[in-house]
């Protein structure tokens, strides 16, 4: 009876102490890709963009140029406690979208990248899972070299060509 | 069950506020895998190609002479430690704000000339390749060459 006593005690006690969470965080609205694919480098506008996907959340000035972003992050956060050990794990991913515009606030170029989709409530050990084109690059072989330097290139990039 | 117990219950219970082992993992963004980055060369790839291939940058920021700098990365860490104190946050907080560059970030950064063509590319740390780059607005292209020169083989 004892024995049986100790058991329900420390196993009440152990179910007490355990606690598990799960949250999401994010910011800004959700970008989609059906708009972005609306964009038409050298026939687009600044002003049509603005129409399209609203304000940016960045105006960075290059030159007599420009570029907006648009961004949405996601990140999902999960674990739980045993007593004294807590294990934890957190993804975060981002809808990026960066429009760049020539002088004459045209559209030349945009980039598009839709992650947030992809955060994943995980636990440490579990493999991080990611789509196929974008294969885990953890290792930091290859830091620090300066692949090449040539200030005279003055290849030209194409303004009618979708950045995506 | 005897005192003993019942204060070593106790105290492993009240020790949960102070004492924990944490074993985090945090991701920020998506890696770039290293296959993806042999197709840019200096001289031949243009700011369409990266953008086409990389997507949307994290950062661009202006450099002199009307070249601007892209920059992709990522942040992947695992940790365990002791910590003793209450907790409060993530060892690693992977909470992420635009704003300016995440020194924990690694990825490339490109530096496009007036003509969007590549003269510069560096993988490693963004935050400290920025800084060999002078932040705007003091890059200047003499720099990059002496990074070059003095870059190993």
């Amino acid at each position: 009876m004892i024995q049986l006593t100790r058991f329900v005690v420390c196993a009440a006690a152990l179910a007490l102490s355990t606690s598990c969470f799960v949250s999401r965080e994010t910011t800004n609205v959700p970008l989609s890709p059906e708009l972005v694919d609306q964009l038409e480098p050298g026939i687009t506008t600044a002003t049509e963009v603005a129409e399209l996907l609203g304000a940016p959340t960045e105006v960075v000035q290059l030159g007599f140029r420009s570029a907006w972003r648009y961004d949405h992050i996601r990140a999902k956060r999960a674990g739980f406690t045993i007593l004294v050990v807590t294990l934890m794990d957190t993804d975060a991913r981002t809808d990026r979208v960066w429009v760049f515009f020539d002088e004459n606030d045209l559209l030349t170029n945009f980039g598009s990248t839709f992650e947030a989709g992809g955060a994943q409530y995980q636990m440490p050990w579990q493999g991080r899972d990611y789509p196929a084109t974008t294969a885990q690059a953890e290792s930091a072989e290859g830091i620090g070299v300066v692949r090449d330097v040539n200030p005279a290139a003055t290849t030209g990039s194409s303004a009618g060509s979708a950045a995506r | 069950m005897n005192r003993l117990s019942l204060a070593g219950l106790f105290a492993a219970l009240c020790s949960t506020a102070c004492i924990q082992l944490q074993w985090s993992r945090s991701s920020l963004h998506q890696p770039i895998d290293d296959a993806r980055m042999t197709g840019f060369e200096v001289g031949t790839c243009s700011m369409t190609d990266a953008l086409d291939e990389l997507g949307a940058p994290l950062y661009v920021w202006q450099l002199p002479r009307g070249h601007a700098a892209l920059a992709w990365g990522w942040f992947n860490t695992r940790d365990v430690r002791v910590q003793v104190s209450v907790p409060s946050n993530s060892p690693a907080d992977p909470s992420f704000q635009y704003g300016w560059i995440d020194h924990r970030l690694l990825g490339y950064v490109f530096v496009f000339d007036d003509a969007d063509g590549l003269v510069f590319v560096k993988k490693g740390y963004l935050g400290e390749i920025a800084d060999e780059l002078q932040r705007p607005p003091n890059f200047d292209v003499e720099r990059a060459q002496e990074l070059r020169r003095d870059a190993p083989n």
